[in-house]
């Protein structure tokens, strides 16, 4: 029996894990007291890690551009003797700035509360695509959240602890989001119910987004915006999702699929906000 | 190596890989440092040892940054496996068997991960996956074995020479 015992344990572990697997391949409503003991406890780690390496970084870039910096210095000087008219052109758009902020009413629509989070640690792998930020239930973060950037969507939270949370970015293939495509400036063009669709993430090594259009007379062409539709109950509507770069029909004529870009940089993502009320009163 | 040596190096190469790798990444793909150390560690302990660190390794992912609990831990714990089998197999020293062997065990690491997740309903594109992740992936990782390795050598070393000293 003794010579048994290594392989017959190290099987049963192979099955406790597959199980484990298994169980936790399914959306999960909470994670397990263990994995948000394990985060919060590395949490601090990784934030000082994730700054270190990004100071790092900063820090070679700025060597790498030292030579252009001497190129930029001649234009510099050059466009110093132009300041005066800069500064005029800058008062005047501040201004105009301003009215249009008035004339839209701009800060009292704004319908949602945000929290800013910052990214301390990506997943490690090259298959998935998500981020753990450094907020969590105790900043009132909960599941499925929105989390966007002043550029449009980023995700979802899918997991949170105390002190932490995880965002599932749009390009991960667990992603999906309801969307629907506008034409801006020629709404006339595109007919509501022609261009509603969901949104699906192509995994971390693509960094390209599917748009699934539910009408095949779809008129969806590339230029056009994605727009989350808030039919999905996540998110609310309204949030830029990306640009359609191209658009191809399946062979029998019966769907439309938009490959669109997203309108945020996810490999350059350091902050984000997590939009508390996702689902206010009333939203324009 | 003692157990808290053997998790700190786990552990440290797992906050390494989340917070610093990422910024190392070329293109779409980035070395994955914590392979390079569960096959590192079989290569310099041998099958079981290396199995034992993987599984470990890996679970800890799993557990800290996984989406899947048990995936990493699996696929870490025969890449040790596998790496510490190729201990007695072939000339580790030399440079380019060294990473040739890496860089084949982080493809088929790769491919058990392909799957299991593909038997979990993850969908994932087979020949566009091997041509975007695992190759690049496993010549990145095989790249940069060397430099882990050196490393771990470096840290057995250490504790040999403690052990000796100490008179453990």
């Amino acid at each position: 029996m003794g010579r048994y015992r290594k392989p017959i344990l190290s099987l049963l572990l192979v099955l406790a894990t597959v199980t484990l697997v298994s169980l936790t391949a399914r959306e999960r409503e909470r994670v397990s007291w263990l994995e948000q003991q394990a985060v919060e406890l590395l949490a601090p780690v990784q934030a000082a890690f994730s700054q270190t390496a990004q100071r790092v970084r900063e820090a070679a870039a700025g060597l790498s551009e030292l030579a252009e910096v001497r190129v930029e210095n001649v234009a510099l000087r050059d466009q110093l003797q132009r300041l005066p008219w800069l500064e005029q052109e800058l008062l005047e758009l501040r201004a105009e700035n301003e009215r249009l902020r008035q004339l839209v009413g701009f800060s009292q629509a704004q319908p949602f509360s945000f929290t800013a989070a910052r990214l301390i640690a990506r997943n490690p792998d090259n298959w998935f695509s998500y981020a753990v930020m450094d907020k969590g239930s105790r900043d009132g973060i909960a599941r499925d959240m929105p989390v966007v950037t002043h550029g449009g969507l980023v995700g979802r939270v899918v997991r949170v602890s105390p002190r932490t949370s995880t965002v599932l970015f749009l390009v991960d293939r667990d992603s999906g989001v309801a969307a629907r495509v506008y034409r801006p400036g020629d709404q006339k063009t595109l007919p509501e119910t022609e261009s509603y669709g969901v949104v699906l993430g192509q995994g971390a090594q693509q960094p390209v987004l599917h748009l699934r259009i539910f009408s095949h007379e779809a008129r969806v062409e590339p230029g056009d915006r994605v727009v989350t539709s808030g039919l999905g109950g996540v998110f609310p509507p309204g949030l830029a999702v990306g640009e359609v770069l191209a658009v191809t029909g399946d062979e029998l004529g019966l769907s439309k699929t938009a490959t669109v870009a997203p309108a945020v940089d996810f490999h350059r993502l350091l902050e984000v906000l997590i939009i508390t009320d996702p689902r206010p009163e009333e939203i324009p | 190596m003692r157990p808290w040596v053997f998790l700190s190096v786990a552990a440290g190469a797992l906050v390494l890989q989340g917070a610093v790798v990422p910024h190392l990444a070329v293109g779409q793909v980035r070395p994955d440092l914590v392979l390079l150390v569960a096959l590192a560690y079989g290569l310099l302990y041998g099958p079981e040892a290396g199995g034992r660190f993987g599984f470990v390794s890996g679970l800890l992912q799993d557990i800290l940054l996984g989406k899947y609990v048990g995936v990493f831990a699996l696929t870490r714990a025969c890449a040790g496996y596998l790496a510490g089998l190729a201990e007695r197999r072939f000339y580790k020293e030399q440079l380019l068997i060294l990473v040739g062997v890496t860089a084949l065990a982080s493809v088929l690491t790769d491919l058990l991960f392909m799957g299991l997740m593909g038997a979990f309903g993850y969908p994932l594109r087979f020949t566009f996956s091997l041509r975007t992740v695992v190759l690049p992936a496993g010549l990145y990782n095989g790249l940069l074995s060397p430099l882990v390795y050196r490393g771990m050598t470096s840290l057995r070393d250490f504790e040999r020479a403690r052990h000796k000293a100490t008179g453990a």
